[in-house]
């Protein structure tokens, strides 16, 4: 089928994709390697699920532990648009198939994965954080002012089972906008409400 | 107010109790909304290249159906969801009309066609592409015609190579409406068989026969874009815009001059004008002028008058203003009124316009439509013929076109096509000739293919997918390419039809490119090639100039009603019926939704007895009609007036509504190459059946289009708040920027903490609100958005409607609910009439006024809400929590406007319209008030770019929706408080006022610009 349009290039395509795949590969050398030094030291600190805490059972056991505290694979490497986009976005699979197509791909939970991009077949994860539809939100605005992921999120890299961490209460979010007036947070209604 | 509790803190507590209640009564999950729970979340496989979820991707295209302009489609996350125009195109520049907008709901049609049909009956596409190669197979050689909608370009030559290399069929273009007439005309008086590209630019005055070029007719967006350039005051000066036609039209309503012709006498009146005028032209050489004179000899300006029942003062004049013009431009009169002297009518308007000097600049022939591109009604009727004498073999129907409906049923064109061999259709929309077809094959939509768009010679427009297809589907001439490489191998080179227009458009415009592929994308990127000859030559007449091109000419028709019939502006050819945005875009003259109706005068109407919405039957070439009535003032006695577009058949039964007026036509072809129709002789009889007409509705104040503006009754408020007001030319100070006369709003001050006249406690005390504490509350700074509106622009055509109702997500809510005045339009055209006595008659005329939430400084909707869920932010705009509205409605009571709609419903949406909605937008549900807030998600891309770079956000870097489509440039939008915005200098101009602020004070965020008017003594 023809891809959309022709405004995208194909040649800087291509070109980017010979570009992120060399990156890829030396990144997936340097996070197997720099892994299995972590392995045989320490594994990061593992959270417990808090009790009433949300967190739904998800179609692949993945573990942001293992990623990103074992492996330290920092939180926007996967979740791309969350700097560009109101969305953080789950990433596409072909994103896992970058360092898949190599590593564990005798794991039960690998197999699914690749099974799945082999079917082009899209996995159906649960959101754990949803607001609802009449809040505006917009990552990308919270990245440029300089918030950690973690402040929203919670210890991500030390939980084995993504739980919600914050209440995602209108008056949580208003609190945090109060207290950061002075980097340009707003308190007016139709910030979030549009 | 610390001793009491008031109203909102009460409210406050008790939401406590409540919320205290369910932590209590459940488990600690955490679930303080139902609505997202568990929701799934469904990532791509593999990410579109460059695509970023929520961030708006835009193509540049265009379609066939949206009459040559230029389009920017609007994807999020991989699907259209809004249609606007391009910037860069030279005819639209980023406007675009209503029905231009409803394309999207094209796109998503219930009616599109999902899987190939065989006999009726859904079949795969493997024997659907089975059954297509054997018919191919066993009718190599035979006729195999073709009938396709206008195409032009490597369209128009791959389906002529293809019929030419399957057998000994032929090509059929149709179009229901077309410009064919002016190729005719033009080659007998300049010898050009071309239609001229006409340009309204730096006229000063414009004369209508009768066409109606501000709402249906030849490139409106440009035309209005021109007329409403012609319309500003320059040092108290401004061009002047005639009209002259039996029916007042929304063009006839915003011309400065309406004179109302007796129907059928435009082509009398346009010899006698071209007599007077040609009568020592200058534009003419002395050898023109006896050949012009011979031809209008028998003409007289005396006689022209009496039968057209215009003073013939009010003619002279006319001529002498057009002689004394400097760049004037005379344009013809509809065809549907022309009947048989189409072609004199257009040949006199030619010499006309020859005789003002308006050929090159203003009639442009080096940017004409070619004679090859040209359609004439004449093919379809041949096609006919030769359907019915068992010639055609194979018939192969491109979807678009849809005869079978807008052919006149003396034709008998279902009869005609049931004798073809076998028929095949390609479509992407079921329609009334698509299901003649014993197989159909489902297209691509435009927005979803290839194709080429060729309105004038160096206006060559691309067409590119701008989503992946919504179904596992190929384009028609993928399919034709596919065929011809079995039947005639070595015909066509590419494998599809992308690359046949791209080896076709870089062998036409990039021979001399070094790098075609850049210039493909760059093509692409800009929407085509725009090089459109910005004037021609004056050319001589050279053409055949026979005696007896005026023989035909005479007033049509006796005494008695007439009935005219002209393109609706919202449904044209009833491509755009089954359109929910265009049935519930109310008619701009009478304001009816989603019926039929036929148009008469209100005194004769009251005379015969009859009400709105009672029917009356009539007989018109031989067809019974029964049509209700709507009574209008504007609508002069002796005609009866019905559009076409309405009497679809066999589609979403939604839209199967009213009567279809092609079936009144005789299916005679004029000598300009359209279906003739004539006004015509009507005698109307009530029937005693009554349709309840939807029309545009207040509530409160009962049918507003018919609140007078003007009223003799002083004790009826309605007439004496001066919401819509006029102002003389001669009034008006020369400069256009003092203050004086107009608005009663003073300017506003600087970083006022509060409006300046209000009590502080007139608002909600916020002094000790936790949100507000250690900050200073000021208003206004930087920002107070606001919006002006030039009466004197708009035409009242409702484009901005449409966009308000694409953008926001409103819902269409069906005629049911119209009627009871529940219709969402968040903007809505008002439209106000004025009575004036002249010596002999009422002289009548309408003016339209946007009316959208006016965001008012001292609201009368936010006090009385209980929930605060309406509020004045800081930014000047009356803000609307969705969510914190609890639905009393007391702000849609207090409202002076009328401008707050509530849902009474949750409005059930299509599956295929969800696909369209903006995701911007906060969704609604039952219960819920909403209303216009200046698309302040719009402002959200503008203000965090200037966040970011440390900057205010400039003017002109926020548009609203009706903003942008607005072809007149009639609304502007910006930031009060920059001084040097477009918007304060509009809110300071002495034509400003704000609606009933010197009535009800409440400080409109919205200025209106009175119309300016002539002195009387003009023509």
């Amino acid at each position: 089928m023809e891809q959309l349009g022709d405004i995208s290039m194909k040649n800087t395509t291509k070109f980017v994709s010979v570009i992120a795949f060399l990156a890829t590969v030396c990144a997936l050398v340097g996070i197997s390697v720099m892994g299995q030094g972590k392995e045989a030291k320490e594994a990061a600190a593992t959270v417990e699920i808090p009790i009433g805490a949300y967190a739904p059972e998800q179609p692949i056991d993945y573990s942001h532990k293992l990623h990103a505290g074992d492996l330290e694979i920092p939180c926007q490497f996967c979740h791309t648009y969350a700097r560009r986009s109101r969305s953080a976005g789950i990433p596409a699979l072909e994103q896992c198939m970058q360092c898949h197509t190599l590593i564990g791909r005798d794991r039960d939970a690998i197999k699914d994965v690749v099974k799945a991009y082999e079917d082009k077949q899209a996995i159906e994860w649960v959101k754990v954080h949803d607001l609802p539809d009449f809040v505006y939100f917009d990552h990308s605005r919270h990245i440029k002012a300089g918030f950690e992921c973690q402040t929203c999120h919670g210890p991500v890299e030390q939980m084995e089972v993504l739980y919600r961490h914050a209440p995602l209460t209108m008056g949580w979010c208003v609190n945090c906008h109060r207290d950061n007036l002075d980097k340009g947070a707003s308190v007016d209604c139709l910030t979030c409400h549009k | 107010m610390a001793n009491k509790i008031n109203r909102r803190d009460f409210l406050g507590l008790m939401g406590l109790g409540g919320v205290g209640a369910a932590t209590l009564s459940c488990d600690l999950s955490p679930t303080d909304y139902e609505e997202g729970f568990d929701e799934k979340w469904k990532p791509w496989v593999d990410p579109i290249a460059g695509e970023v979820p929520y961030v708006p991707r835009y193509y540049a295209t265009t379609t066939s159906e949206s009459n040559g302009v230029g389009l920017w489609i609007k994807t999020i996350n991989g699907r259209a969801v809004k249609t606007e125009g391009n910037p860069e195109h030279p005819i639209n520049r980023g406007s675009l009309s209503a029905r231009q907008q409803s394309v999207m709901q094209g796109l998503y049609s219930p009616d599109r066609i999902r899987k190939p049909l065989y006999k009726g009956k859904p079949i795969t596409r493997a024997r659907a592409a089975e059954i297509l190669t054997e018919q191919m197979n066993a009718n190599k050689g035979k006729n195999i015609s073709a009938l396709t909608g206008p195409i032009g370009g490597s369209l128009a030559d791959l389906w002529t190579t293809f019929v030419s290399q399957m057998g000994s069929g032929s090509l059929v273009r149709y179009e229901a409406f077309h410009s064919g007439e002016w190729a005719g005309a033009s080659n007998k008086v300049f010898g050009q068989n071309a239609v001229p590209y006409i340009n309204l630019a730096g006229t000063d005055m414009i004369l209508s026969l009768g066409a109606r070029f501000l709402d249906d007719w030849g490139d409106g967006n440009a035309h209005e874009r021109n007329w409403a350039k012609m319309k500003e005051l320059d040092h108290g000066k401004r061009g002047r815009h005639v009209q002259v036609e039996p029916r007042t039209s929304v063009t006839g309503a915003a011309a400065d001059s309406l004179l109302l012709c007796k129907p059928g006498t435009e082509t009398v009146l346009a010899l006698a004008l071209l007599k007077e005028l040609a009568a020592g032209s200058s534009a003419l050489t002395a050898e023109e002028q006896s050949t012009v004179a011979g031809l209008v000899a028998s003409a007289s300006l005396d006689d022209a008058a009496k039968t057209c029942g215009i003073k013939v003062a009010k003619l002279r004049t006319l001529i002498d203003e057009l002689k004394h013009a400097k760049s004037p431009v005379v344009l013809p009169a509809e065809t549907t009124v022309l009947g048989h002297q189409s072609q004199a009518h257009h040949i006199a308007v030619l010499l006309i316009n020859k005789c003002l000097g308006g050929i090159g600049k203003h009639f442009n022939y080096s940017a004409a439509k070619p004679a090859k591109d040209v359609i004439s009604h004449r093919d379809i009727v041949d096609l006919v013929t030769q359907l019915n004498n068992g010639a055609v073999d194979v018939l192969i129907l491109r979807g678009g076109p849809n005869p079978a409906y807008s052919l006149s049923p003396k034709l008998k064109f279902k009869d005609a096509v049931g004798k073809a061999g076998f028929k095949i259709a390609f479509a992407d929309t079921m329609d009334e000739t698509v299901a003649l077809a014993d197989l159909v094959i489902p297209n691509l939509h435009d927005l979803e293919a290839w194709g080429e768009v060729n309105p004038y010679a160096g206006l060559d427009m691309l067409q590119q997918p701008v989503m992946r297809p919504r179904w596992d589907m190929m384009q028609a001439e993928d399919h034709l390419i596919q065929i011809l490489a079995q039947a005639a191998p070595g015909i066509v080179a590419q494998e599809n039809y992308r690359e046949y227009l791209k080896a076709s458009w870089f062998g036409r415009f990039a021979s001399g490119s070094a790098d075609q592929e850049a210039f493909w994308r760059y093509s692409l990127k800009k929407g085509g090639r725009f090089e459109m000859a910005e004037s021609g030559e004056n050319l001589p007449l050279s053409g055949d100039l026979g005696g007896d091109v005026f023989a035909n000419v005479q007033p049509m028709g006796s005494k008695g009603t007439k009935l005219i019939v002209l393109s609706s502006a919202r449904h044209g050819d009833g491509q755009a019926a089954p359109r929910g945005w265009m049935q519930e875009l109310p008619d701009p003259m009478n304001g009816v939704t989603w019926d039929s109706f036929l148009e008469v005068n209100r005194t004769y109407g009251t005379s015969a007895g009859w009400q709105i919405g009672d029917e009356v039957s009539f007989s018109v070439n031989g067809v019974e009609v029964t049509l209700p009535v709507m009574l209008s003032d504007t609508c002069p006695d002796g005609v009866v007036y019905f559009e076409t577009g309405m009497g679809r058949e066999g589609i979403d039964e939604r839209y199967c509504r009213g009567v279809n007026a092609f079936s009144m036509f005789t299916g005679e072809v004029n000598d300009g190459g359209r279906f003739a129709f004539e006004p015509a002789n009507v005698t109307l009889n009530k029937t005693g059946g009554r349709t309840k007409l939807a029309t545009l509705h207040i509530p409160g104040l009962g049918d507003q289009l018919n609140t007078p503006l003007t009223g003799t009754d002083k004790t009826d408020s309605r007439f004496t708040r001066d919401l819509f007001q006029t102002v003389g030319i001669s009034e008006l100070s020369g400069h256009g920027d003092g203050h004086h006369g107009g608005g009663h709003h003073g300017p506003l001050n600087k970083k006022v903490a509060f409006p300046e006249h209000q009590d502080k406690n007139f608002y909600y005390d916020r002094s000790e609100d936790p949100l507000v504490v250690g900050r200073s509350e000021t208003f206004y700074d930087p920002y107070k958005w606001e919006m002006a509106i030039d009466l004197d622009k708009c035409t009242g055509c409702g484009s901005c409607v449409t966009a308000c109702y694409a953008e926001n997500n409103l819902p269409v809510v069906g005629k049911d609910q119209v009627a009871k005045g529940r219709e969402m339009a968040w903007l809505r055209i008002n439209r106000y009439l004025s009575y004036t006595e002249e010596e002999d008659h009422t002289e009548v005329k309408a003016y339209f006024l946007p009316m959208m939430c006016q965001q008012c400084g001292n609201a009368p909707c936010e006090s009385v809400c209980p929930s605060l869920a309406t509020y004045h932010n800081k930014e000047g705009l009356n803000a609307m929590v969705y969510n914190r509205c609890v639905g009393t409605r007391y702000c849609a009571n207090n409202c002076s406007y009328k401008v707050r709609r509530f849902n009474w419903f949750t409005f059930d949406w299509d599956e295929d319209a969800k696909w369209y909605t903006n995701p911007d937008v906060t969704v609604r549900h039952k219960g819920v008030m909403e209303k216009c807030t200046f698309c302040v998600h719009r402002f959200r891309d503008a203000r965090n770019k200037a966040k970011d770079e440390g900057r205010e956000i400039r003017d002109g870097e926020v548009q609203t929706a009706c903003q942008q489509v607005c072809a007149t440039g009639a609304i502007s939008f910006g930031n009060y408080m920059d001084e040097s915005s477009e918007v304060h200098h509009l809110a300071h101009d002495q034509r400003a006022y704000r609606a009933l602020d010197s009535h009800l004070y409440t400080k409109p965020g919205v200025s209106y610009l009175k119309r300016t008017v002539f002195d009387k003594g003009h023509a």
